[in-house]
């Protein structure tokens, strides 16, 4: 088009490692108008999907934060009153300087959210902030629910430093277990730093069933990647029960002696005490359980088994009070099948290089260390001692024991809306002295902040490095940032300047900054900018192209081991064996005995339109799906007299929640799938913000804050409930700006 | 000259809405008006034997448009490469053309109540481009060509994959081709009818 910039960049619409899809922005007299994919990124091959193509709609939003904020009404009261940057960075650096001095490093807590993306630049500097303060305080208050835990079982089972992944490529038999199946990012030809649902691969899973290759789903619903005929099998299983399923089929295929035995052989301790363990969970006790029959399983264990090259994506665990045993049979049945790291079958996945530069860590002050809140649990010295346990820190503001927390920097994250129990979450946050919310848009949490900074948007920003495999690319500001929105990392450096820090940090030098988190692979932000479109290819190792690379991976296991019979977790008093506890205490009685809760309740992540917590008041996504919804099978709803459309509360032991009910042929019944992540308002279509407390649209305040998995305390993410016609929530009212 | 279509191969279709939104994007639709192009979202069968299926719609690009022929004000016309497409400068806003659409995707957009409805992004095909929806899918589920040229892309997947029109009963004989659409008849069932009496959803009911 005439008159019209194209530039390339990265999409913000989900964001992992810095590194996402590539996009073209199209710029037309200073104003950033439409997007297309760029045909040259190797990840979205110049498609993109809904979220990335409302991007202007992000940027250009009635919701965006202005300029910097300060709170002027009680904590939680949402007013503000509307001050210069001078004046906000004054009172945080104050703040930080207060805390340190009068406390200690380790009062000064720092929190990120998913927005800045994991692992990559954000991460970094942020990490190095921190350990510069003296603190390593740096706490997530998403992951206690979310993938993190079961990571740690999965690298205690075989080792390797990150989830396995099915390598779609070349699989035969493709089991999405409890995965949104590719609804988030489907333009997304599978970015790899994390595993969680976001491992959206529908364009891989078709082109496999293209060529023959069986799509298994193991979901309460039918997920759109099974619809259009692609599911060769749907198994409705009943939610949280899916260890009960994973450990049948073990049995299943040890009991039939169809595991692969030279892998087993070589590779593998404890298969005796696996073999005499998993005897008491046999199909017929699961089909109770799960409400699979007993065949199914059986046939299910086959498949998996004789198809050489077979893969298992499980995203974020459906069951999370008993997330160990999941979490623990799951690797195990990889391995002993023999789909370890092989074609077809899950394997790890390594880029050509690693980004990132020193986070200093000699600098954290001894005292941190020995008071790093829930340090001596073994979750968090398993991960390095590097953050506070989730838990720990919430106890610690509440009750001041072992010690109250002073402050907190936020940035881009939201615990109000993601994560477990809000109620007590807007609690802890009031108990903070000094809170900082930097983000887009005002959240419910930036309304207990005292200070809130406006972020600018991806498209705004100077522009952070990425790297997927060998492809290395970096996004390229679009546009200046709008209003006295600020890039956060250009924040950082100035607040680390202003606290006498600026010789740690490159004097506040942004682009030498990016050049020291390229330098690990040789390469310079002047040779990203001028390829722009392409980004650089960087040359493919030995090691990433391997596969059966046991001998290196498993290096760090027990003699070098999968440990089927957990030696690491026996040595610290826990249970070496999975061994299903399930989610639940009145199993397999479901329904029967239950009657003031008779439903069972589970909340899926993101989708095709949204972000978790976020891209809500977007209204070109928001108008496709306009309220938070609640799915519920036909018969189940009439059985209520609900209709589609209704409002209904769901109402549990411990909380309520208000949903659009949904009503839907592909969900078990007496099952209801609600969302989490609903809060934001959209203007443009009339809908206003909604509270994430109790009551309002969070499902996080349904599940008990106590049903914990005792070694990561990720929360129950299933709970008994009972549901009513409703009334539409109220509205809340947008920050109140005082003068 | 060329006869544009479209090949859509549904056993590619996710209904994840990018092509929905893309095409939002593209031409500056606002929020709250009905798009050029939208995602069914349909169950087929009874718990657990259920089959759900998600297919977009839009302008059929008939050979014989009803839209066309009772258009007085020749606003609704065909170009020479076949496409269909809404001359709004000429357009009076009678909404005759929304009724006679057997497939209810025409539909009358802005203040000044104006018909509209796909043209398959004129102005990039003019260009030597695809829809825009066409490059946007992420599944790569729609291949745009012409269909008078046996050896292009589009003629050659609509013969491999035996795409055919849906609900040829009007005879209008459409040149967008669903392939792998297995439950034809029942979901055929509710599209139609005029867009502004029928329930229709823009979007997939259960994402």
């Amino acid at each position: 088009m005439k008159g019209e910039e194209l530039i390339p960049t990265m999409c913000h619409g989900c964001s992992y490692g810095g590194y996402n899809c590539g996009m073209l922005a199209h710029v037309k007299d200073g104003r950033f108008i439409k997007v297309e994919g760029n045909p040259y990124h190797p990840l979205n091959r110049g498609r993109l999907c809904a979220k990335g193509h409302s991007a202007v709609q992000w940027v250009y939003n009635d919701q965006r934060l202005r300029y910097p904020l300060v709170r002027a009404g009680n904590k939680g009261e949402g007013k503000f009153r509307r001050v210069s940057w001078d004046e906000a960075l004054d009172i945080i650096v104050s703040n930080i300087k207060e805390i340190k001095e009068q406390y200690g490093p380790e009062y000064l807590m720092f929190s990120k959210g998913q927005s800045s993306s994991w692992l990559g630049l954000h991460q970094f500097l942020w990490v190095r902030f921190m350990h510069a303060l003296g603190s390593t305080t740096f706490t997530n208050w998403g992951p206690s629910v979310c993938y993190a835990p079961q990571l740690l079982y999965h690298r205690q089972v075989i080792g390797g430093s990150t989830y396995t992944r099915p390598d779609y490529d070349n699989a035969d038999l493709i089991i999405e277990w409890f995965t949104g199946g590719g609804t988030g990012g489907p333009a997304r030809g599978g970015v790899e730093t994390l595993n969680t649902n976001l491992r959206s691969v529908p364009i891989k899973i078709i082109e496999r069933i293209k060529r023959g290759a069986r799509l298994i789903i193991i979901n309460p619903q039918l997920i759109p990647l099974g619809a259009n005929g692609r599911a060769h099998k749907w198994i409705p299983i009943r939610p949280g029960t899916d260890a009960a399923l994973a450990l049948a089929m073990i049995n299943v295929i040890v009991r039939e002696r169809i595991y692969d035995r030279s892998f087993v052989l070589k590779w593998c301790e404890g298969f005796e005490n696996l073999e005499t363990h998993v005897q008491q969970y046999s199909p017929e006790w699961a089909q109770e359980i799960t409400d699979i029959p007993a065949e199914d399983i059986k046939q299910l264990a086959r498949a998996y088994v004789t198809t050489k090259r077979a893969c298992i994506r499980i995203s974020e665990a459906p069951q999370k009070k008993d997330l160990r045993s999941l979490a623990m049979a799951i690797p195990i049945l990889m391995a002993i099948t023999g789909h370890l790291d092989r074609p077809g079958g899950n394997a790890w996945f390594f880029p050509a290089g690693r980004l990132g530069f020193d986070t200093l860590p000699d600098r954290i002050s001894e005292r941190a260390k020995e008071r790093l809140l829930g340090g001596d649990r073994f979750y968090i010295r398993s991960k390095g001692r590097k953050g506070a346990y989730f838990r720990s820190v919430i106890q610690a503001l509440i009750t001041g024991e072992p010690y109250r927390p002073r402050g907190i920097l936020i940035f881009g994250s939201n615990p109000l809306s993601t994560a477990r129990n809000p109620v007590l979450i807007a609690e802890a946050l009031k108990m903070l002295q000094f809170v900082l919310v930097v983000d887009v848009v005002p959240t419910p949490t930036s309304r207990y902040a005292d200070v809130i900074l406006p972020a600018a948007t991806r498209y705004e920003c100077y522009g952070q490095p990425g790297l997927w495999e060998n492809h290395l690319t970096m996004s390229h500001k679009v546009i200046d940032p709008l209003w006295e929105s600020r890039d956060e990392l250009e924040v950082t450096l100035e607040l680390a300047c202003r606290l006498g820090m600026g010789g740690d940090f490159w004097n506040g030098d942004y682009q030498r900054m990016v050049n020291d988190f390229l330098s690990p692979v040789g390469i310079s932000v002047d040779q990203l900018k001028s390829n722009a479109l392409k980004g650089i290819l960087l040359p493919r190792t030995e090691w990433m192209d391997r596969r059966e690379r046991y001998k290196e991976v498993f290096r760090d296991l027990p003699n070098g081991k999968i440990q089927l019979y957990n030696e690491i977790l026996e040595k610290q008093g826990l249970e070496p064996l999975p061994t299903y506890h399930g989610e639940f205490d009145d199993l397999p009685d479901i329904g029967k005995h239950n009657e003031k809760y008779p439903l069972m309740f589970t909340d899926e992540h993101s989708d095709y339109i949204s972000h978790h917590a976020w891209m809500r008041h977007i209204p070109w996504l928001r108008e496709i799906d306009r309220y938070p919804h609640v799915k519920i099978n036909p018969a189940t709803a009439s059985r209520y007299r609900i209709q589609d459309g209704d409002w209904v509360d769901i109402i549990s032991p411990d909380g309520k929640m208000k949903a659009v009910a949904r009503i839907f042929a592909g969900m078990r019944p007496g099952t209801l799938i609600g969302q989490h992540g609903w809060w934001q308002g959209c203007g443009p279509l009339g809908l206003s913000e909604s509270s994430p407390l109790d009551g309002g649209t969070n499902p996080n305040c349904l599940y008990n804050w106590d049903k914990q998995d005792p070694i990561t305390g990720d929360i129950t993410k299933n709970v008994f409930v009972r549901v009513e016609r409703g009334v539409p929530p109220e509205g809340v009212p947008p920050l109140q700006e005082v003068t | 000259m060329a006869r544009y279509g479209l090949f859509i191969d549904l056993s590619r279709c996710i209904g994840c809405c990018s092509c929905v939104v893309a095409c939002k994007n593209y031409h500056g639709i606002p929020a709250g008006e009905d798009g050029r192009i939208k995602i069914l979202d349909r169950i087929t069968g009874e718990y657990p034997e259920v089959e759900r299926w998600t297919f977009p719609l839009m302008c059929m690009q008939c050979e014989y448009p009803p839209c066309v022929s009772v258009c007085r004000y020749n606003a609704s016309h065909k170009t020479d490469n076949g496409i269909i497409t809404v001359d709004h400068d000429k357009c009076i806003g009678c909404e005759l053309c929304t009724l006679a659409c057997p497939y209810g995707v025409r539909v009358m957009r802005g203040e000044e109540n104006v018909a509209d409805s796909c043209d398959l992004c004129l102005d990039r095909v003019i260009a030597g481009e695809d829809p825009y929806c066409v490059q946007a899918c992420p599944t790569g589920a729609m291949v745009f060509g012409d269909l008078d040229d046996p050896e292009s892309e589009v003629s050659r997947s609509i013969r491999r994959e035996n795409a055919s029109p849906i609900m040829e009963k009007y005879r209008t004989k459409p040149k967008i081709l669903y392939a792998n659409m297995n439950k034809r008849d029942l979901l055929e069932k509710g599209i139609g009818g005029h867009p502004f009496g029928n329930n229709q959803s823009t979007c997939p009911q259960h994402l």
